[in-house]
């Protein structure tokens, strides 16, 4: 076969690829939008007041991992403990930090050292002491040596009294009614909902401001952040309302996840073999639950439970976005034995594939298209003319998801005043030509890093803020 | 390389792609633009009811003219407001019977007998929530009928309404829903305990019942009403129910009424066959601060279920430092589980840090320094640390040096119970 053979292919291949992601991005749109309708029904049927002082509802233990979050760490834990919920407890769980995370958290909330005798459950690094807060006795903060988020979730979990955990981030700050919005869908079906995740937004800085009141939310006056907000908004409203809806919701997310605590007992904790533990253990559940022929369901929900910070440099966005594609890959090559496996149902039929093709692939096809694209135009495949037009079609494309997205997101939150949502609007387009080339560059670089096995986390910096800048 | 001519199919996609953009652009500004609107129909009716607006008028006057400024909306407007605005109250009220008034009431009550799923399951529940606020006489039977319903959306939408009703027999369906069962029973509690109508008398009745889920959520929510006549009793007769979850609502349900009978038969489920039995007795023993108590529930912290040793450590830490003299007998316990759970009772109940600056203050006494001894031995290395820490630093240091001459050098590593 000859380059102009060998080109053909190419441009062919890239665009069935792309028509299939558009149309699987069409198939689950459809199914988010329903979904998002019933939630939003559903939620309005609720009597939140009742709920909120109801001994009825299931006690939570909150578990926070903290890595070298002294700026953000004390707002987060603030917000976990204004959180409008009849009975949970804060377990905080310092991961060996290297700056002021500690300290600020005796200082703040006025630790006393109050060691306990706690099961040993899940392994973890030693844990070296453990301290409750003289202003708030719900609140426990454990010190240990540096195991990774994983290692210092399993430490947090051996101090968790209650029958559900919530599993977040000490760099998100949440909204009051977090864990009450969240909760309500599993104390609706304790038996077979054993994870619960719900949508959070992104600031450069979380710890500002009260956006949790209709109307409040402002965008952020950097375009890279915004960008990255409509990646969050288009993540969850999207996708994950619609992977509810077909019971494949593989990713609970990081900064807010709820788990039955049973069932992760059941499954051994956190796994600390994979460089993040959250899409992992959504993975690990449902090949559990589905192995075994016993209900299970994991659903997002589609309120914002909280803001949490994102990189505001380039740098820092590749760094923690390389990181996001290793970790995909890492737990779709790890699971591959339920790739279109029919014992596992709707996660093996669909769930597994729609990951291979929209995310395990897409860094490959890029790379191709990129080189490919030139070509085609030089062998005369493909007209200059049609090239740029393929392109706007896809930008245009693109924003009409990022409109959906938006749309459906504001008909259920009313979060943001209408100047904004247009501003959102008219960037959706423009996301393919100057946000989608650092993620393409990022996921190409997330594969390579897979394929030469580092599982390191790559911590972004903190961003900066007033006092430090 | 070639700049034209291009294939019409792209032009057409890109075509496609740019008009299906605008309308989607278009539709978030619309249904923006409209939810404005409705904020403001909403606002305006609320500001007559409220009396924000001519405020010298009276009631009457300003509930017409909120009526009228609602019969002036479109009635999906005024639909999508009721189905928006939470609770009961002066507001959803006129939405109500403006929405009754405008579609009538045979229009609301075939919507109200609506089975169908999917979408007209939502329609149901706000008829269901027209027909309640507009006209709660006729709403009864409909209520009773979907408080039951087969369809978990429509039944929980329903409890949560009733709860929210001032009548007597909105509870009363809520009681008939918790008895006929078997769905979401703690949802019809959580609207039994919201509702603002007294049923103590009936769920009293039901601590008789026959099966023992009724008999144990009656149980529970009679925690709202600890002096209702007759509890105590019939409460410290369940205690003895054959039923283990039974067992546990009594016992925490005498907890929070208190007196003698409680006492008793929390002591008595100390030693019950059902772990969780024993672990709520002993926690309404600490609820109960019973002084004389602490000496039943030591024995539980060498228990053999980890939950109930965890709920006796946390009910000697409430029974508070009266407690500690019953737990100093447990630092010598045969079982390293309650000297472990002693030695942190007393940790926390302060009494280590206690005696340590008293030894440390005062003249030397032989009883003192044997109960440190064995403090610092059962709790190890980290409750010794941590106790140290709780000292200001001169007395810190004496005290690390008195540790010293009482040569308990603990064994140290990680706790483990």
């Amino acid at each position: 076969m000859d380059l102009h053979g060998i080109v053909y292919g190419a441009v062919v291949a890239c665009f069935v690829y792309l028509a299939s992601v558009y149309a699987a991005f069409a198939l689950v749109l459809a199914a988010s939008a329903l979904e998002h309708a019933f939630r939003t029904r559903q939620a309005l049927t609720e009597d939140y007041d009742a709920l909120a002082d109801s001994r009825h509802t299931i006690p939570v233990s909150v578990v926070a991992p903290a890595y070298n979050e002294e700026v953000v760490v004390a707002s987060a834990v603030e917000s976990l403990l204004a959180l409008d919920y009849p009975e949970y407890e804060v377990v905080v769980v310092n991961d060996g930090s290297t700056d002021a995370t500690m300290r600020v958290l005796r200082r703040t909330f006025d630790l006393e050292r109050r060691e306990v005798f706690w099961r040993r459950q899940f392994d973890c690094r030693h844990v070296r002491a453990i301290y409750r807060s003289r202003r708030d006795p719900r609140l426990v903060v454990v010190d240990k040596e540096n195991g990774g988020k994983a290692d210092a979730l399993n430490a947090g979990l051996n101090l968790a009294r209650y029958r559900y955990v919530c599993t977040v981030d000490s760099d998100t700050v949440f909204f009051r009614h977090a864990l009450l919005r969240a909760m309500r869908v599993a104390v609706r079906d304790p038996a077979a909902v054993v994870g619960v995740t719900s949508k959070v937004t992104i600031s450069r800085r979380p710890e500002e401001g009260d956006p949790s009141r209709p109307g409040a939310q402002r965008i952020d006056d950097q375009a890279l952040t915004n960008f990255q907000l409509l990646d969050y908004l288009r993540a969850f409203v999207n996708n994950r309302l619609g992977w509810t809806r077909w019971n494949f919701m593989l990713c609970s997310v990081g900064a807010f996840a709820i788990w039955r605590r049973d069932v992760v007992v059941e499954l051994g904790g956190f796994s600390s073999a994979f460089t993040c533990e959250d899409i992992e253990f959504t993975f690990r559940v449902h090949e559990h639950f589905r192995r075994l022929g016993r209900p299970c369901r994991v659903i997002a929900l589609p309120e914002s439970v909280g803001r949490t910070e994102g990189p505001d440099t380039i740098t820092r966005l590749v760094s923690q976005r390389a990181r996001w594609q290793r970790v995909i890959t890492e737990t779709v090559w790890h699971y591959r034995r339920m790739f279109l496996n029919p014992r596992y149902g709707s996660v093996g039929l669909v769930g597994v594939p729609y990951y291979v093709l929209v995310e395990v692939l897409a860094p490959v096809f890029q790379v191709i298209s990129v080189v490919v694209a030139p070509l085609a135009w030089w062998l005369g495949l493909i007209s200059g003319a049609d090239f740029v037009l393929l392109l706007l079609a896809m930008a245009l494309l693109n924003g009409v998801l990022t409109n959906v997205a938006i749309g459906l997101y504001d008909r259920g939150t009313r979060a943001y005043p209408l100047g904004d949502l247009v501003h959102l609007m008219l960037l959706g387009p423009l996301d393919l030509f100057l946000y989608r080339p650092i993620l393409f560059y990022a996921q190409a670089k997330g594969l390579l890093d897979f394929l030469r096995g580092d599982k390191s986390w790559h911590k972004f910096a903190r961003n900066q803020r007033a006092g430090n800048a | 390389m070639a700049w034209w001519p291009s294939a019409p199919w792209v032009w057409w996609t890109c075509a496609i792609a740019a008009l299906t953009y605008a309308a989607t652009f278009a539709a978030v500004v619309v249904g923006r633009v409209r939810d404005a609107r409705r904020r403001r129909v909403l606002d305006e009716a609320n500001e007559w009811l409220t009396g924000a607006r001519e405020p010298s008028s009276d009631a009457a006057t300003r509930r017409k003219r909120a009526l009228d400024c609602l019969a002036a909306a479109p009635v999906r407007v005024v639909e999508r407001l009721a189905i928006e605005t939470a609770g009961v109250g002066d507001l959803p009220q006129a939405l109500a019977e403006s929405l009754l008034h405008r579609l009538g009431w045979d229009t609301w009550k075939a919507i109200a007998c609506d089975r169908r799923r999917g979408q007209a399951r939502w329609r149901r529940v706000l008829a269901l929530r027209v027909i309640a606020l507009a006209r709660p006489d006729d709403a009864v039977l409909l209520l009773e009928a979907a408080v039951q319903d087969s369809d978990e959306e429509v039944r929980g939408a329903t409890a949560a309404l009733l709860g929210q009703l001032p009548y007597r027999w909105a509870a009363e369906l809520l009681v008939a829903a918790l008895v006929s069962g078997p769905h979401a029973r703690s949802r019809i509690a959580t609207a039994l305990e919201a509702s603002p109508v007294d049923v103590a008398d009936l769920l009293v009745e039901l601590l008789a019942d026959p099966r023992p889920a009724v008999r144990y959520w009656s149980a529970v929510l009679m925690r709202r009403h600890p002096t209702a006549v007759g509890l105590a009793p019939a409460l410290e007769g369940l205690a003895r129910d054959d039923d283990p979850t039974v067992r546990k609502a009594a016992v925490d349900t005498l907890a929070a009424v208190g007196g003698d009978a409680a006492l008793r038969a929390a002591r008595r489920a100390l030693s019950d066959a059902t772990p969780f039995v024993r672990a709520h007795a002993a926690l309404a023993l600490g609820t109960l601060h019973a002084r004389d108590a602490a000496s039943a529930v030591v024995p539980l912290l060498a228990d053999r279920d980890w939950h109930v040793r965890s709920a006796a450590k946390r009910s000697l830490e409430a029974m508070g430092a009266h407690a500690a003299a019953a737990v100093v007998g447990a630092l010598e316990h045969t079982d390293a589980f309650a000297r472990n759970g002693a030695a942190e009772v007393l940790h926390h109940l302060g009494t280590f840090e206690r005696l340590l600056a008293l030894e440390a203050q005062g003249p030397p006494d032989t009883e003192r320094r044997r109960a440190l001894r064995l403090l610092a031995r059962a709790g190890g290395a980290r409750i010794w640390e941590a106790t140290l820490e709780h000292l200001d630093p001169h007395a810190r240091g004496r005290a690390r040096a008195l540790l010293g001459e009482l040569d308990v050098q603990p064994a140290g590593g990680p706790p483990a119970s």
